[in-house]
């Protein structure tokens, strides 16, 4: 029974929301614009239109395509630029400015008994010496 | 069908069509104009075939729904790209078209204040079965969806459509007796 009037009261406030869309529909197709079907020239048009924009796209896919397959077959021309020697063969111009005399002395571990731009001179025979005479 | 066939079929549709068309476009009219003209233009082109698979109304309706989601998709997009520009724009949301309800009635203006509450799929299920007379088979047909979601979508949204116009009818009733205590001071 109590499901009854549910349905009673669902139905009734469905017939309410049906009228209020009915007068909405009113108002709405009141203001209906003319009905004007596209001819087939326009839709033929459009169609042109249409195949005229994808034959561009295609040709500019295509002249880009093959500039780019042209660049990439034929050899770089060279470039004239100096050719940049590496990093552990590169030395700088003002090198020779770090070059203080003597330098090669702190580079090198010095050697008893070895003397670097030095020649010993012979010792000057020994001059005879006069006998020590033991006086009486 | 020929031609001439469909043609005098969409012309004693128009009205509805529009109808629709307006509700897919949430009531901007001149969106809704072209979303139209589009689905005319596919149908003349024959890029949307009618294969008597359902109705043509139903067909049709989907077809002016699917070009309304492509425009809007459209749109999101330059909104996306232009962005900068954009937001110096007034925002488009999705409230219906103020000259469309003004031009109502109160009780239509009452309906889509009401109506611009619910989800989009609720709305859409509601508009095709009581301003479209469809069923919700029909309308679920329309909507590209099972017909128990239809179902569902067709309840929650009379339910909720309900307590807006309860809420908006308490609201202008207590208006109504403030302008009377108003007027009889």
């Amino acid at each position: 029974m109590k499901g009854n009037s549910d349905f009673h009261d669902d139905q009734i406030q469905d017939d309410d929301l049906r009228a209020r869309f009915a007068e909405l529909r009113r108002t709405e197709e009141a203001a209906t614009p003319p009905f004007i079907f596209p001819s087939l020239g326009r839709a033929e048009r459009n169609r042109r239109w249409l195949t005229a924009r994808l034959i561009a796209v295609g040709v500019c896919v295509l002249v880009a395509a093959s500039v780019f397959l042209a660049r990439l077959g034929s050899p770089r021309p060279e470039r004239n630029v100096k050719t940049v020697a590496s990093i552990t063969e590169w030395k700088s111009p003002t090198d020779f400015l770090l070059k203080t005399p003597g330098n090669e002395l702190l580079r090198t571990v010095p050697a008893i008994g070895v003397w670097h731009d030095y020649t010993a001179v012979d010792p000057a025979p020994k001059h005879p010496q006069t006998e020590k005479k033991v006086l009486p | 069908m020929i031609r001439t066939d469909i043609e005098g079929e969409l012309g004693r549709l128009h009205a509805a069509s529009f109808g629709w068309a307006l509700w897919c476009c949430d009531h901007r009219r001149e969106e809704a104009e072209e979303v139209l003209q589009t689905a005319y233009v596919k149908v003349m082109e024959g890029s949307a075939r009618f294969d008597a698979n359902s109705s043509l109304r139903t067909w049709f309706f989907g077809v002016i729904r699917r070009t309304a989601w492509e425009q809007r998709k459209r749109r999101w997009l330059h909104e996306q790209l232009l962005g900068s520009w954009y937001t110096s724009r007034p925002a488009t949301a999705p409230t219906p078209d103020p000259e469309a309800m003004a031009s109502g009635s109160e009780s239509s203006r009452v309906l889509l204040q009401a109506l611009s509450g619910l989800p989009r799929r609720q709305r859409e299920v509601l508009h095709l079965v009581f301003y479209q007379d469809l069923t919700v088979e029909e309308a679920s047909r329309v909507l590209k969806i099972s017909v128990g979601t239809a179902r569902t979508h067709f309840a929650r949204g009379k339910e909720q459509l309900r307590q807006l116009l309860a809420v908006s009818e308490k609201s202008r009733s207590g208006e109504n007796r403030t302008e009377e205590k108003h007027e009889g001071e």
